[in-house]
């Protein structure tokens, strides 16, 4: 039935389109057609255009003056001049750090100096000889003479570097004084004096300088790291133990321990001063007769 | 009748016949305007007629049908064949007449049918009663008059179906409606239009 049905409409169907194209068709006019295909043919021509205007824009890019020579590797060079930089500076820290480990002596050795200089003590034993070398390498960093000046004498622990720098300074003040006396006895004009003891300190000062510069162009950078060394390591021994910078002062100490009935302070203490003031073992030492008066006490004991 | 069936298409491939629409197309993109020359010759009658038949308003006609040229035109440049050309063209012209017609005022020279309604009892309009010279001529003539007073949706499935050839599924998927309910019109309109050419006849 159905079947029947769809032939019956597909006989319609072929019956009515047969009658459909049998009858006008009409069609778009001539100027229709040509504007439409002008249309498209306009369309072309720009897409065309653009993309060939693409192209050429593309071209462009493509022909970009290449960068010759070392600048087209400028990123890598840079980078490697900054490593190389960086590198330097870490090679050149411990460097540095030693020279700021000298500086930090040199302001404990002057401030030291400033004290032995208002004792006027001299000691010239083995280990002063050793340590001026030290001490006139760093008077010569400013930084350090600066620090030495801010610092207050007393604070700073009195080590055996002291005595070698006050046997350095003495004789400046001595050949001031020298002048100062020889001036008065003279009885001459005043600016005549003040005139001569300025030369003399100028010429003091120059012989000095000289002197230092000598010493510190005499010493290898590894023989000033020996000697810093050095003077660390007593440094850091002596450091609190023995305050006073002479024998004198010690003995005094020695004394006051004794007295105090303090006998293991005093024994320590008479074992800081055997090292230090060697020269109490002395016969002929001022003081080596009360010293040794108090050792055999303590040895007693 | 069906000019498109002999066409073998595979889209998801895009496989294309060598002088299918979509490789037209393709052509046309690639610059050569006489493959877009070729297409239009093709496409221009039908589409035509889809449009003054539907319109009755030759120069709204016109304009549409221009404007449909016009707007394949534009989109040659970003052209992809993902589907038939001739559903995508009959598509822009739908949606045309759907913006600039339909939506704007109904189609005036017709008057709207029900689905199931049949033109046997309706009367031609005076300005479209066949004239009586030859039966052939005649006939035709009327068949326009009977096309003339079509619904408008099984109007424009008929013309789709009569002169592309163009099967249910594709007509729904041009204008956007069910198979279903494609095959209702086609078979209403052609139902109708039997009628009326029969009816037509008697009278004269």
């Amino acid at each position: 039935m159905t079947q029947q049905h769809d032939e019956t409409f597909l006989a319609l169907q072929d019956e009515i389109a047969k009658l459909y194209h049998q009858g006008p068709k009409p069609q778009p006019s001539a100027q229709l057609d040509e504007a439409i295909l002008a249309q498209a043919q306009t369309e072309l021509s720009l897409s065309q255009s653009a993309a060939l205007a693409l192209a050429v824009q593309n071209q462009d890019e493509t022909n970009v003056v290449s960068i010759k020579g070392w600048r087209q590797y400028r990123w890598q060079l840079s980078s490697a001049a900054s490593v190389v930089l960086v590198a330097g500076l870490f090679m050149m820290m411990p460097m540095e750090q030693h020279y700021h480990s000298l500086g930090l002596n040199l302001s404990d050795l002057n401030s030291s100096e400033f004290e032995s200089l208002s004792s006027g003590t001299a000691a010239g034993d083995k280990e002063s000889d050793i340590l001026p070398m030290a001490s006139k390498s760093m008077a010569s960093a400013p930084m350090a003479a600066l620090k030495a000046d801010s610092l207050p004498s007393d604070d700073v622990p009195t080590s055996p570097q002291e005595s070698s720098l006050s046997a350095h300074s003495t004789p400046r003040i001595i050949d001031t004084n020298n002048l100062d006396t020889q001036a008065i006895a003279e009885g001459g004009p005043q600016t005549r004096l003040s005139k001569q003891a300025d030369e003399t300190d100028k010429m003091a000062s120059q012989v000095e300088q000289s002197r230092q510069q000598k010493m510190i162009s005499t010493l290898t950078p590894s023989t000033r790291n020996e000697l810093t060394l050095e003077a660390n390591e007593h440094y850091s021994k002596d450091s609190g133990i023995i305050s006073l910078d002479t024998a004198d002062k010690a003995m005094v100490k020695l004394t006051e321990l004794m007295k105090s009935n303090q006998f293991t302070e005093a024994e320590r203490y008479m074992l800081t001063m055997e090292q230090r003031f060697p020269e109490l073992n002395n016969l002929t030492h001022p003081l080596h007769e009360d010293y040794n008066k108090i050792k055999q006490q303590l040895t007693v004991k | 009748m069906t000019p498109n069936k002999s066409e073998t298409f595979e889209l998801d491939g895009n496989i294309v016949n060598a002088n299918s629409d979509e490789q037209l197309m393709l052509a046309y993109q690639a610059g050569d305007i006489k493959a877009f020359e070729a297409l239009y010759t093709k496409h221009k009658g039908p589409l035509y007629r889809y449009f003054v038949r539907q319109l009755h308003d030759n120069t709204l006609a016109e304009d549409l049908y221009q404007e449909v040229w016009g707007k394949v035109i534009k989109a040659a440049v970003n052209y992809q064949v993902s589907a038939k050309f001739t559903t995508w063209l009959y598509k822009i012209a739908h949606n045309l007449i759907i913006d600039h017609v339909r939506a704007v005022k109904p189609l005036d020279d017709t008057q709207e049918l029900a689905e199931d309604q049949t033109m046997d009892s309706f009367n031609a309009a005076s300005q479209v009663e066949p004239d009586s010279q030859l039966q052939q001529q005649q006939q035709a003539r009327l068949l326009q008059a009977c096309i003339d007073l079509l619904p408008a949706v099984q109007k424009e499935a008929f013309l789709l179906n009569v002169e592309l050839g163009l099967t249910a599924s594709v007509i729904s998927d041009i204008a956007q409606v069910t198979v279903e309910a494609t095959k209702s019109r086609i078979r209403y309109a052609y139902h109708s239009i039997k009628s009326c050419v029969a009816q037509k006849l008697q009278a004269v």
